[in-house]
């Protein structure tokens, strides 16, 4: 916790090379959840892009009232929010592809014998309000204790247990209808 | 059939377990780099832009209505002129200083 004090404030103080340790600290878990938002490689790339420079600009403004791992994925939360609701209303057409729903997403890291299936949740997140989405992101995707993604939130723990019912009961409608279909065309 | 189905759904939910992180490309770090040293473009703020645009068409607002007076007092004057006109014209023709 001290060491991400100080490089917290190295940073704050423009020394580059605490910025470089930082990048290599959370760079993985950055890029990692916005792609989980975004499916789509270069949006992911931009969005890890603004959220370090975000990060590099407000790094005096962090006060330590949260870990850093907290602050930096509430600000990579709130820029991907944001990146796609920009994507959306700048897209002409307003075609699904610009939110990535119903786009076929297979997650680079995801086991070989479980592409499929991991597509199936991906496609079966789309849709959900921003809330159940983000918990279900943090909790499921990126591995975080209930405690963390409360604190992420700024919700009650007992908010994120409901968002997440709430996610997995409004992804269990859509995954029966992807089940149905697969066997159909079986 | 069911328990096939509720067997994949349960599958489905866990089947980001032991996927490994995805990592962004290794030139991300030097394109963050370049943007931090790019010198900031300047941006003109909002409120500034609303007053340009308020000044603008108070400018417009007061070119038009001065046309309008301009050209309203032109009217007024060449009809004043005519009856003027017309007024000297039969004040001439009645003075008949030199009819016997």
């Amino acid at each position: 916790m001290a060491q991400e004090g100080d490089i917290i404030q190295s940073i704050a103080a423009g020394k580059k090379e605490a910025f470089s340790t930082l990048y290599q600290m959370y760079a993985d878990k950055v890029y990692n959840t916005a792609l989980s938002y975004s499916k789509n490689v270069e949006d992911a790339e931009e969005i890890t892009q603004d959220v370090f420079v975000k990060i590099f600009k407000n790094a005096a403004a962090f006060k330590g009232e949260s870990s850093l791992n907290t602050w930096i994925y509430r600000i990579t939360v709130n820029t991907s929010l944001n990146y796609l609701k920009k994507k959306n209303r700048f897209s002409f057409f307003k075609n699904k592809l610009a939110t990535g729903e119903s786009v076929e997403f297979v997650h680079p890291g995801v086991l070989l014998e479980n592409k499929e299936k991991a597509a199936a949740l991906f496609k079966a997140m789309d849709g959900l309000p921003e809330t159940q989405k983000t918990a279900f992101i943090l909790s499921y995707i990126e591995d975080l204790p209930r405690k963390e993604v409360a604190d992420i939130m700024e919700v009650t723990l007992k908010a994120v247990e409901s968002l997440l019912q709430r996610a997995k009961k409004n992804m269990r409608v859509k995954l029966e209808n992807i089940h149905s279909k697969r066997r159909k065309s079986k | 059939m069911n328990d096939e189905k509720e067997k994949w759904i349960a599958e489905v939910f866990q089947s980001m377990q032991g996927s490994q992180r995805a990592q962004p490309g290794p030139e991300l770090f030097e394109k963050i780099n370049a943007q931090l040293m790019a010198p900031r473009p300047k941006v003109i703020p909002m409120s500034r832009l609303r007053y340009a645009a308020a000044a603008a068409i108070l400018l417009l607002f007061l070119n038009t209505s001065a046309l309008f007076y301009y050209n309203n007092n032109q009217e007024i004057a060449v009809r004043e002129e005519g009856s003027m006109e017309s007024y000297s014209q039969s004040l001439i023709s009645s003075y008949q200083i030199y009819e016997k």
